[in-house]
Order: C-alpha cells, then structure tokens, then sequence
C-alpha cells in the first residue's frame, strides 16, 4: 500500500487496502481503523493522493464491513477526523514531549484496540510521503508510547 | 470426531477486548476445540472459512451481524458454548441492566441537576480530558475521585491547589481506591466499618491495608486514595495533608494510617509535623522509609503494610487483634524440604504497592544484592496496560507470564497476589489455575522443583468470595500467606541460600 502511495497509483494502494477493509475483531474491525488512521496521516502530510484514496476506500467499504466502521471511513472519504486523531496527527508532526506522549496515549485509549490500530495507521500514511519523519517516528515508537 | 458450528447474533456490536475474552472463556470449555468471535465481514468470514469453521454458516450474515464459529467435541458441547457465550454478551452490552431507558447524563451539569445533593464526582475518561472534568466538578463544589491515568503533574498541582483553597478533595489523578462513609469506589474491598482512618498514596496498599484490618478484627471510618504522586515535592503532600486534617476532625476515627512509598524530604517532614499535631494515634507507611523521623514525630512507624494493619488494628480497638489464618506455614518451610535453595523468584504482580512490598520485605530478608536479583514484575505499570486492561481485570498477560516462569529454569519460585474486591476479576484465582498448573508441569518435565507462593487480598464480604479463593489456590498446590508481606517472606526462605537461614527461636 504505501509502494502504491509513494509511486502515486491510486490502483496500487486501494488494491492493497481492500483486503484490510472489514478485517479483523471489533465493533470497527482493526482494517478499517488502520485505514482511518492512515487517510489521516495521508491528509495531515498533504499527501496527493489522500483525496482520492480516501473517497476510494469509502466507497469499496460500502457493504463491506459494519455500519460504525463504514461511517467512519465514509467521513474519512470527506477527510473529515475526529478531533482526537487530528490531534494525535499534530502531534506527531509537530508537538514535543511531553505533549507527543500526551496526545498519543490519548489516541491510544480510544476503544478496546480501535486506538492503537489508528495510530498504527497514522504513522504508516504520515511516513508514506515524509520520510525524514521516519526517525522521528522512530523515536515515539523506542520510547515505548507506540507499540511499533 | 468434532463437529463445526456457528451460531449468527444479528445487529450485534462488542468491542474487540470484550469479543477476545469471551473467545478465550468459550475455547477453555469442556469439550470446545476452537473459537472464533468476529463480526461478519466478507474479510473475516474469510478467515472462519481458512480456519475450517466455516461450514454450514448461515448465508445471511452480513456486516453487522456477529458470528461465534466454533469447532467441538459434540453438538451438546457445542450448544452449551452458545449458550454461555450468550449469557457473556447480554453481560458484556448491557451496563444499566433492566431500565434500558434510564436517563444518562453525559455532563457533570446534567448530572447535578439529576441529583442535585452529589457531593462527589468520580472521573474516570481517557488522560488527556481528565482535568478538565475534573476542574468543572471542583467549580461546582463536588469532591473529585479520579480514576483516570496519564493527566499531566501541571493538571494535578493546579486541581489539587483549587481543592485545597475549596476545601474539596482531590482524590488522585491514577487513584484506584477509596472507601467514603462505607461506600468503596474504584478497586475496593467490603470492610467492615470501624475506627480506623485511612489515607493512601498507593492503590492496592490501601486494598491490602483495609482488607487485614478486617481480618484482624477492626474497621475503616474512611480510606481516602490520593494518587501516586500525591507526595512529590511539586505537590507537596497536598491532599495526605487535607486527608489526615478531614481524619483528625471525624468523630468516627479513632486511629490514622497514612501510606505511600518514600515521599520527598521536606513533604515527608511536613506531613510529619501535620501528622505530630494531631491528637489521635497516627501509624505512618512509608514503604521500605526510614522509621526514625517517624517515631521522632511521636507516630508508629510501620515497615509493611500488615505492621500497618496490625498496629492500628491495637490502636482502634485497645486490645491485641486476633491473630491471621496461616501463622504456621512460614516456620514449616524451615523445617520442611520446601526450601528450595538457590533459584531465583518470579514475582509476577497485579497490584503496584504490592509488588513493592514485596521488594522491601526480599531485600530485608535477603539483603540487598540477593533481592535485586529477584524478578518482582508490577504487570498494572502502564507499560503493560496500554491497549488493554489492568491484570485484576483480565488475567490472560499474567497467565501468559506464569507460564513463561514455569519454563524458565532459574525460576524456582513463582510468587503472586490475588486482589479481590469491586472492580476485579469475578474469579480471579480460578482463572490463573490453567496457567499455574501448565507452569508446573513444564518445571516437572524439565526435573526441576517449582513452588507457587500467594496471597489472596480480600475479605469474606467481597464478591468473589474469600474463603472459596483460597480454597481454589490451596486445591491447586499453591503456597498460601495471610498476607502479601508473609506470601514475599516464604516465597524469600525457600530460596534463601542454605548458609544465610537461621533456625527461629
């Protein structure tokens, strides 16, 4: 998916996110919530494709997963984040210590394990098109506030 | 022979920890051989499918439907499964049981207009919205217990010193325990009521402190929790302060315990002074502290948390206590061949203070260089419990430990606490057995000799039920103290070398 992003082919990365669409436990099954997290990273770092890929893995979702998870990723469609993952995306990009910890243990409460398969994600879309993030990312993943 | 079955629950949402814990409780019942919980996505009904749980299921099931997939022994086997995983799920979905319809307030407004005489606010959201919650109630006038971690020293020196100028408590951020006026909150025992008044900066000291003055034939006016850091310079003891000023004042205490690990210099010298003024009998717990500034502010310096216990147990009711169940078993093992020698212990803990406890009663009997080489593991530290529940809750990380400690062969000890009470797990004691029992079967095949050494934090009055969990234990081979401070101490003489153990006067 992310060799997708990075080559730009919208083809590419929807092929490999639709097996993840509806996969997994959960109310919103952790492929969705992955697939959040990720348009958000792809938005937040004004990737070019996040437009496209995100109304595409809206639409492929349709009938594919439960109706929570469809309507997240259908908001996600419209880039539209709740308020608690476009901070944690801030955060990542932007916030030092102790507010990156803060911000992200935050995100990482969300629900049974729906937090940390966003921020699993996030981290994976912010890095697809900002690679000098990735020591960066790194770093939050030695410290241990990110189950790499 | 097995037979696959499914059974399809229509419009049914559960989140994913509570799915894999009934997952796991299904798969461990007789004569269930696989379990599957998922929602029916075409993605996961693939891998039902993979797994060979797939046949026969219903056509119809769509995304929002949940499917419990499994394969078993029978089809009795498989219908009690159902049955029982039924059962789990109206549990797990339903937290107002009988009147679905009650009103739910969802800010602490609506609250107050509901119930407009609250005096008390218990927070318990995600770190980060915390304070500010906890901000609005002390704006309102109602006392704070807060349950939630991960809110900043900043937060805390701000709600704290607005709780003081109000003359409203903060209990915690990360406070896991109180009992006010009888009612327990958070992670709490059933004590009976009493003279004694508590204050604590550490969760499971205050369980563990409350449930032996019960034993001992005492009982708690009020046990007020205060958060971890509560005793750090920045906070300077604000609210063990409050506490013990709230205690002195109560006509139904009779004796004080305070209890926190070590605090900073000057906070512990100004909750001594605090402590020195107040007429009523003060006992003071600074776990593995120094005992002389203690005994100099004219209070009683306890080592443990059971010298706690004890000594305000004295106090409160003017006579010696009655002595615990399971005096005995430690001067046995001296005698015994349970002295295992050399070999380390595997403390693997649930409770924070206990495991702490743990450490200070090792190294007085080990001494220092010995007890660091035990490992004492405090699994409810936030590196183990991010993304899922503490281990008084969901037993399965500790399992998982035990059995680790069982195929570990410089382990010769596995030491536990099992903390009953509100909030924790319904069986907790039951559900470590499988693990306990996996371990020692590892330590027998590889020809060595593996004892478990617990203790059991509770009273008859709590939910689980006191004397059927240490029924469970003992059943089970397991070691078992009257108190985490006495569990430690075995758990230290069995692997004392030879040379350093004296023969008890």
């Amino acid at each position: 998916m992310t060799e997708g992003l990075r080559q730009r082919s919208p083809q590419r990365a929807l092929g490999a996110a639709y097996p993840l669409i509806g996969l997994g436990p959960g109310a919103t099954p952790s492929g969705d919530d992955l697939l959040v997290g990720l348009t958000a990273g792809l938005a937040a770092t004004r990737h070019p494709l996040a437009g496209s890929f995100a109304a595409g893995v809206a639409r492929d979702a349709e009938g594919m997963t439960t109706s929570i998870a469809a309507a997240y990723l259908a908001h996600a469609g419209q880039l539209e984040f709740s308020e608690r993952l476009q901070r944690a995306a801030l955060a990542v990009l932007t916030a030092r210590e102790p507010d990156l910890r803060i911000a992200i243990i935050g995100a990482l409460a969300w629900g049974a394990s729906s937090g940390a398969d966003m921020m699993v994600g996030l981290l994976v879309g912010i890095q697809a098109d900002a690679p000098w993030l990735r020591p960066r990312l790194l770093a939050c993943a030695d410290d241990g506030t990110v189950a790499a | 022979m097995s037979v696959v079955r499914q059974r399809v629950f229509r419009n049914a949402y559960r989140d994913s920890v509570e799915l894999m814990r009934i997952a796991a409780e299904i798969e461990h019942l007789p004569g269930v051989i696989r379990a599957g919980l998922v929602m029916c996505t075409p993605a996961n009904l693939a891998i039902v499918t993979d797994a060979g749980l797939g046949k026969g299921l219903d056509p119809a099931a769509g995304p929002n439907d949940m499917v419990v997939a499994l394969a078993a022994k029978d089809d009795e086997a498989a219908e009690a499964a159902f049955e029982r995983a039924a059962t789990l799920m109206r549990g797990a979905g339903e937290e107002s049981p009988g009147d679905g319809r009650r009103f739910v307030p969802t800010t602490i407004a609506e609250a107050l207009g509901e119930l407009p005489e609250a005096n008390l606010a218990l927070i318990s959201t995600p770190g980060p919205y915390a304070a500010a919650e906890a901000l609005k109630a002390l704006k309102r006038g109602l006392h704070v217990f807060l349950f939630s971690d991960n809110v900043s020293i900043h937060d805390e020196i701000d709600l704290k010193r607005l709780g003081a100028r109000k003359g409203l408590l903060v209990m915690g951020p990360d406070c896991g325990t109180a009992i006010l006026d009888g009612v327990p909150l958070g992670f709490a025992n059933v004590v009976r009521r009493g003279g004694v008044g508590l204050v604590g900066a550490s969760g499971t000291g205050l369980q563990q402190v409350t449930c032996l003055l019960d034993a001992f034939g005492a009982g708690v006016s009020q046990a007020i929790g205060v958060g971890g850091r509560d005793l750090h310079e920045e906070i300077g003891g604000l609210m063990m302060l409050a506490g013990l000023e709230r205690l002195a004042a109560d006509d139904g205490t009779n004796v004080i315990v305070l209890i926190s690990k070590p605090p900073d210099a000057p906070v512990a010298a100004t909750v001594l002074a605090a402590a020195a003024a107040v007429s009523k009998p003060v006992v003071v717990n600074f776990l593995g502290g120094d005992a002389e500034p203690i005994r100099a502010a004219g209070a009683h310096p306890a080592a443990t948390f059971e010298e706690a216990a004890r000594t305000a147990a004295r106090l409160s009711l003017g006579a010696e206590p009655v002595s615990l169940d399971g005096d005995e078993p430690e001067a046995r093992l001296l005698e015994g061949d349970d002295a295992l020698g050399p070999g380390r212990i595997a403390g693997l803990f649930s409770g924070g203070s206990l495991a702490s406890e743990a450490k200070v009663v090792l190294k007085d009997l080990l001494g220092a260089e010995v007890a660091a080489d035990q490992q004492i593991v405090d699994l409810g530290d936030d590196e183990y419990t991010v993304g899922r529940p503490h281990p008084m809750i969901d037993p399965r990380l500790r399992s998982e430990k035990i059995v680790e400690a069982g195929q570990n062969p410089a382990v010769s000890v596995i030491l536990l606490d099992i903390v009953l009470g509100y909030a924790s797990h319904p069986d907790p004691a039951g559900a470590l057995i499988p693990a306990i029992d996996a371990a020692r079967r590892a330590a027998t095949e590889g020809g060595r000799r593996l004892a478990v050494v617990a203790a059991v934090c509770g009273t008859p009055g709590d939910p689980q039920g006191l004397a059927g969990q240490r029924e469970i234990l003992i059943d089970a081979g397991v070691h078992l103290a009257a108190s985490n401070a006495r569990a430690a101490r075995m758990a230290g003489l069995m692997v004392q070398p030879a040379a350093m153990r004296e023969v008890p006067a």
